[in-house]
């Protein structure tokens, strides 16, 4: 039933049509009905407006990305004041060892337990764009799906893309069809990271209890559970570019591995209010990454040395697995620079609080946009002080410059002022 | 070939008969090679280059990739490889693709191969000057963790100013006694420039040094070359008096029984086990031994 | 058993004693440096400065210096702020690029040398002990990785060479034993001007340079740095420029000295002679305004 990365040309296969059956799917579904034709031709742009809206919706993201003509920061907005004002009617926690795999890869192990799975992807096809046809409003057509040559896939690559194509159902509450569910235990795939952490090699920050981000004034000093809520909402591009300027940095300072990326359904249960007794209420699809760090450090003394990789994870909602890995980045900075000593200049990439200033993307858009607003009040009370200041110019006394020898420069130094002949040149006491 | 190139239509269906002959257009193939002549005129220099957007994403080997797609002519016979394995999804989504465009030949042999595409390995058979090697490069500078201003660096380099790479060998011998560089062990070429070696393990480094084979280093997304000639000196940089020291590993292959080449972790009949990591050289092996 | 051989040349007793006995004392011409009548030809000065002008855009920094410095002489600049006298000892450290006029260092013009050379000499030439630490140092690498920075730029290999000689010259200036792997970023300030003074004299340069290296510092603390300082320096004879607005510290170091004002130099002479018969009026003020505070 696993299929290894490796040897797996059938695997390629069935993780690129299992993509475009699904795209067919959910066309198909969404005949007659303009958001859900959205949902079904951008399941990913829907995806990342559910991850950075903080709610997970697809029917209504949609909604949201049709109504905002395609803007991503508009479509979160819409979504999160849609969400803001309605009731919580409870919380539940969930492990990500219960999300039903479809899509499981293991960077850092070529074998690892349990195998690899890799679901709906399109990583490893050629980004080729194509022209080959007159476009349509569902994409390219795919007249070689289930083309005859399929059988010569091999029994793994086949498996593999029917198990997975049963939990991806569109609307996909029905869970039972995850590759892990098939195999009948999702405990069968432990965390590739436990390798490490038999062995004592991995140091990760202490979880914190859950709070909820959206229920406080900031996210900032409310420890590592809040900071990784926050990451999971934060604006995709920025998250992005955050977590680049961190990996490019040299081989020995902070060389990441991705230990582990899953992808799937993990179902929400929550207490009932009556009998208390659990109630699965839906699943939600989620994207999870563990990755570490190099890190061989000695510190300033010279005397203490730790050389365990540092842990980071990183979760979002939907599919959009740059999210993902990038927050596991920035939290394995975080972690990193927060175990390091205090003084140690830090790039933006490892201060929790930069980040939570800077992330989120309606506060960024939201902000730099409010620019388009008018401004003439404010404007005419800076130019109340340019003005001033111009006219009396930059000294307190009011002076030019005396000698003129830099007309145009700043104030001269007294130096230049000097006449040629020192010594005919009385000493004056310095003025102190 | 044609079994790739079909097996790659039926991944994602392209229409790559739309593109020209090895991708890229002449122009840019010109470009691309006149600065691989002025790498290979220049052992070890970081050479700059108007790099393409590709299909594969920038950190993907879209450097390996142009300078493959650069070079190849229609007679090479081509081997590509991800961590040492031929049959590694990247590997074979690379080397479909390249085939694809080009028609040329693939192999997973590295003694028939004229043009191998490798990230993080040198394959572990002998190679002779019949093949060029194009290396897959994500960090193409050895002083980027000391100086990340680039004009700086590059002056750094014009004026072999490599203190700062011993300081912190010196810094890590005093501390730990031993170098800190896992991969991509910074290495003198031709007593001139210090070049990163790819993220190469230190395993492979020796390989390098007066290697009958061209390296060539690609990557895109820095949008630099650089290249090792052959029969180049290439020598890892470490004091006089503190040997540089290659990956260890306990025990031999657990498939191939070899004890003399580069192992990763892997799974062998239910249990954790250490396997070459070049899997073509250990399936050979194993063959010859089931043979005898 | 000192880590630093004596110097080559003589005794630096006598020297003191012929300059002292001989220096011309005179209001200084801008363009001649002040030489040793009589002092033999091949004692050639380890660092000849003439007709130093620099120039920032409109701004004078230095006019018309010259001074020579010779194998085991310390030479002092004094004047307030502004006056010129970094800029002076920028332009010996290959820090700055005179506007016009001429450093040579062993007989060599600085300004034909560039790129890969002029940092070699720097390293190799000419140690330097900075006001301000964390220009001269790198705060995050340990005391011993600073001092044998200078060595490894300079091509030395041997890591255990390197390691004994830079342990000789930790210990030589007086710095806590065992913390010599030890950030700098972890030292007080004397300290981290101690680790600036054997990183200066690890390779033995031909000249030292020191800006203001004790201002700023406790009184105690600057009281031993300068007695390492002027330890250090009979130790090794090496050729020494030091800078400073403070006559004290000048009077304890220098053999002779340089008052700089508006970027030229008014006065120049034998320490002892200009401090106690100061002939410039701007000498006289500063000597008078240093006896009163």
């Amino acid at each position: 039933m696993y299929t290894t990365v490796r040897e797996s040309q059938g695997a390629i296969d069935a993780s690129a049509r299992l993509a475009r059956e699904q795209r067919e799917r959910a066309r198909l579904a969404g005949d007659g009905d303009r958001a859900a034709a959205v949902g079904a031709l951008v399941p990913l742009l829907v995806d990342q407006v559910m991850a950075e809206a903080g709610v997970v919706e697809p029917a209504v993201a949609a909604k949201a990305v049709e109504q905002a003509r395609g803007d991503v920061s508009r479509a979160v907005s819409l979504l999160r004041s849609w969400v803001s004002c309605l009731p919580r009617e409870g919380t539940a926690t969930a492990g990500w060892d219960e999300i039903e795999v479809e899509r499981r890869i293991t960077p850092a192990f070529s074998e690892p337990a349990g195998g690899q799975f890799l679901g709906a992807s399109l990583d490893y096809a050629p980004r080729l764009l194509d022209l080959g046809e007159p476009a349509r409003a569902d994409g390219p057509a795919d007249d070689q799906t289930g083309s005859p040559a399929d059988g010569a896939d091999g029994p793994d690559g086949e498996g593999l893309g029917r198990e997975g194509l049963g939990g991806m159902e569109p609307g996909g509450e029905e869970s039972g069809g995850g590759a892990a569910a098939a195999n009948g235990d999702p405990l069968a795939l432990p965390r590739a990271t436990s390798r490490l952490e038999e062995r004592d090699l991995i140091a990760a920050a202490e979880p914190t209890e859950p709070v909820d981000v959206t229920r406080r004034s900031s996210a900032a000093g409310a420890g590592r559970g809040a900071f990784a809520q926050f990451l999971s909402r934060a604006e995709t591009g920025a998250l992005t570019a955050l977590a680049y300027t961190a990996v490019r940095e040299g081989p020995k300072q902070a060389d990441p591995t991705v230990v582990e990326l899953r992808a799937g359904l993990l179902p929400v249960t929550v207490a009932h209010p009556r009998t208390g007794g659990p109630v699965l209420v839906g699943s939600v699809p989620v994207t999870t990454c563990e990755l570490v760090l190099y890190h061989v450090q000695v510190d300033s003394t010279g005397e203490h040395t730790d050389s365990r990789f540092t842990l980071g994870y990183g979760a979002t909602a939907g599919r959009v697995e740059r999210r993902a890995i990038s927050a596991a980045m920035l939290d394995a900075r975080v972690t990193r620079a927060a175990a390091s000593e205090p003084g140690t200049a830090r790039p933006p990439s490892d201060d929790a609080e930069w980040l939570i200033t800077a992330l989120d993307g309606q506060e960024a858009t939201g902000f730099v946009e409010h620019l388009k607003l008018a401004h003439h009040v404010s404007f005419a009370s800076d130019l109340d002080r340019v003005r001033a200041v111009g006219a009396v110019g930059t000294r307190a006394d009011g002076g030019s410059d005396a000698a003129g020898n830099a007309p145009s420069g700043p104030p001269a130094d007294p130096l230049t002022d000097e006449p040629a002949d020192a010594s005919t040149d009385q000493p004056t006491p310095r003025g102190e | 070939m044609s079994a790739l190139s079909d097996l790659l239509r039926r991944a994602e269906p392209t229409h790559i008969s739309g593109y020209l002959w090895a991708y890229l257009d002449a122009a840019t193939k010109r470009e691309i090679r006149r600065a691989l002549l002025k790498a290979v005129c220049v052992p070890g220099h970081i050479t700059p280059f108007a790099s393409r957007e590709m299909p594969v994403a920038r950190g993907w080997g879209s450097g390996g990739l142009q300078i493959t797609l650069a070079t190849v002519v229609a007679d090479d016979v081509v081997k590509v490889i991800d961590q040492g394995d031929d049959d590694s999804l990247n590997a074979r989504t690379m080397r479909a693709l390249i085939a694809d465009c080009s028609g040329v030949a693939t192999t997973t042999d590295a003694r028939a191969a004229t043009l191998i595409q490798t990230r993080h390995r040198i394959p572990e058979d002998d190679l002779g000057d019949q093949v060029v090697l194009v290396f897959q490069v994500p960090i193409s500078d050895p002083l980027r963790e000391f100086e990340q201003r680039p004009m700086a660096a590059r002056r750094m380099h014009a004026e072999r100013d490599y203190a700062a790479i011993w300081l912190g060998l010196y810094e890590d011998h005093s501390r730990l006694n031993r170098s800190r560089f896992a991969h991509s062990y910074p290495c003198e070429v031709e007593g001139g420039y210090i070049v990163s070696s790819t993220p190469i393990p230190r395993f492979d480094v020796p390989r390098l040094h007066q290697a009958p084979f061209l390296s060539l280093f690609g990557a895109g997304r820095e949008a630099a070359v650089y290249a090792i000639p052959p029969y180049t000196d290439v020598v890892p940089i470490t004091f006089t008096d503190r040997p540089f020291e290659t990956e260890a590993f306990d025990g031999p292959c657990a498939s191939c029984g070899s004890t003399g080449s580069y192992l990763t972790e892997a799974v062998v009949d239910g249990h954790p086990a250490l396997v070459c990591s070049d899997t073509d050289r250990c399936r050979r092996r194993q063959a010859e031994e089931a043979a005898r | 058993m000192s880590p630093f051989p004596l110097a080559p040349d003589q005794p630096r007793a006598a020297r003191v004693g012929e300059t002292a006995g001989k220096a011309p004392v005179s209001t200084p011409t801008a363009t001649a440096a002040p030489s040793l009548p009589g002092a033999p030809s091949a004692d050639a000065p380890t660092l000849e400065v003439r007709d130093l002008t620099v120039r920032y855009g409109g701004t004078l920094g230095c006019a018309d210096v010259g001074f020579d410095l010779l194998p085991g002489e310390v030479l002092g600049i004094v004047g307030e702020s502004g006056s010129g006298k970094s800029t002076v000892l920028g332009c010996c450290a290959l820090d700055l690029s005179p506007t016009s006029g001429v450093v040579r260092l062993s007989g060599q013009d600085t300004a034909v040398i560039t790129g890969a050379r002029r940092r070699r000499l720097r390293y190799a030439g000419i140690g330097i002990v900075r006001q301000a630490s964390h220009e001269e140092l790198r705060l995050a690498v340990s005391a011993g990785g600073n001092i044998a920075e200078r060595l490894l730029a300079t091509g030395q290999r041997s890591f255990d060479e390197i390691r004994d000689r830079v342990a000789e010259v930790y210990r030589e200036v007086e710095l806590p034993a065992g913390r010599m792997d030890a950030a700098v970023a972890t030292f007080s300030g004397g300290m981290r001007q101690r680790v600036q003074i054997a990183r200066a004299l690890v390779n033995e340069p031909a000249v030292l340079l020191l800006d203001e290296p004790t201002t700023g510092l406790d009184v105690s603390v600057q009281a031993r740095i300068l007695d390492l300082i002027r330890r250090l320096q009979r130790q090794t004879g090496v050729a020494m420029v030091i800078v400073s607005h403070d006559l004290a510290v000048i009077r304890m170091l220098a053999d002779r000295l340089l008052v700089m004002r508006a970027g030229r130099v008014v006065e120049s002479g034998v320490t002892d002679r200009v401090l106690s018969d100061p002939r410039h009026p701007y000498t006289q003020l500063l000597v008078s305004s240093q006896l009163e505070s």
